[in-house]
């Protein structure tokens, strides 16, 4: 992988297949889970209300999925900088992510292509915690080619 | 108004039935609807900083504006300009999403997926109209937390000018909860 510092301009032609992505390493607490809940405005009890995540047949309180959408679009976002659109992403929650867990992130390039003329890239983002599988996520996005101006073109 | 009926409740209104109900529901849209804000900075900021996103287009009005002309909405906060608050002066809002009213057996439920495209960018001071639509609800199926039903809704989402900004697919979990197994926890 390129050594090309956070927030930089990736651009097409510098990424290769199985690019392997940093991780990032988050634990759970129950704090974290109250900031989602206001920032998502997402006040179902099961991300805030631990009798009623139990009910549930859940450990403790839960992420939501708008926070798994933050993570690993940061993830993958941090990596594939600003110029980088995001034209589609798929999220599987496989297991709930609870108080508690710590989230540690594994993310590669799963397929490096170019479509109607436009280089794209997929990237693939697991989270992890003790528990295993949390979610995993492909991304896929439309990246700036070396020929083009600095910054990508607006939209 | 009594004091109880002003009581902040959290709880989701679901309508309950059988599945055979609930597979008439497939096809059922909702009407077009305006999200309660327009795509604004300050929602922008607590979104990116929940996940710790740097990403400038979020944070930086100059970087931004040489991109997109100002400051855009993370794609991740699609489905927060979606979302309503549960109270307004016409009343309570029981009926935040479409999926909570297909009548089914379960009595709560988790979200399992999603699968989400982007269009266009969305701008400060965009608002969103978003429209609803059931596409599948499935057999009863077992699993790890309890039985129940899977409800898929399609979500597609214009901006103030007509324009397609999004689309999102999300599968629910409407379910029973199990018994946890002895030492599970």
């Amino acid at each position: 992988m390129s050594p090309i510092g956070k927030q930089a301009r990736r651009c097409w032609e510098d990424v290769l297949q199985g690019d392997t992505l940093p991780e990032v390493v988050m634990p759970v607490t129950l704090s974290l889970c109250v900031l989602d809940a206001a920032a998502t405005r997402d006040f179902f009890p099961g991300h805030h209300d631990r009798d009623y995540a139990r009910g549930q047949n859940v450990r403790d309180v839960y992420l939501n999925t708008m926070f798994f959408h933050g993570l690993v679009d940061r993830v993958a976002g941090d990596w594939a900088g600003p110029d980088a659109w995001l034209s589609r992403r798929r999220l599987d929650m496989t297991a709930p992510v609870c108080v508690g867990d710590t989230m540690r992130t594994k993310a590669q390039v799963v397929r490096h292509y170019r479509e109607d003329g436009r280089g794209m890239v997929e990237v693939k983002v697991q989270v992890l915690t003790e528990h295993g599988l949390g979610a995993k996520a492909t991304l896929t996005y439309i990246l700036p080619s070396r020929a083009d101006a600095e910054p990508g073109g607006v939209r | 108004m009594s004091e109880s009926s002003q009581k902040v409740d959290l709880a989701l209104k679901l309508s309950f039935g059988t599945y055979e109900q609930a597979r008439t529901w497939v096809g059922t849209k909702s009407k077009a609807r305006a999200c309660e804000d327009d795509i604004n900075w300050s929602a922008i900021k607590d979104f990116c900083s929940l996940a710790r996103d740097a990403n400038p287009n979020y944070w930086d009005e100059d970087a931004a504006r040489s991109r997109y002309g100002t400051i855009v909405s993370p794609p991740g906060m699609l489905m927060v300009w979606q979302m309503r608050r549960r109270w307004n002066p016409s009343g309570p809002v029981e009926d935040p999403i479409l999926a909570t009213r297909v009548p089914l057996p379960g009595d709560t439920i988790i979200n399992i997926s999603t699968d989400s495209e982007f269009f266009r960018p969305m701008k400060l001071g965009d608002r969103l109209t978003v429209e609803e639509e059931i596409v599948d609800v499935s057999a009863e199926k077992r699993t790890r937390i309890g039985a129940g039903h899977f409800i898929t809704t399609l979500s597609i989402f214009h901006n103030q000018h007509g324009e397609l900004v999004a689309r999102n697919r999300n599968v629910l979990f409407r379910f029973i909860a199990a018994a946890p197994a002895e030492g599970s926890r």
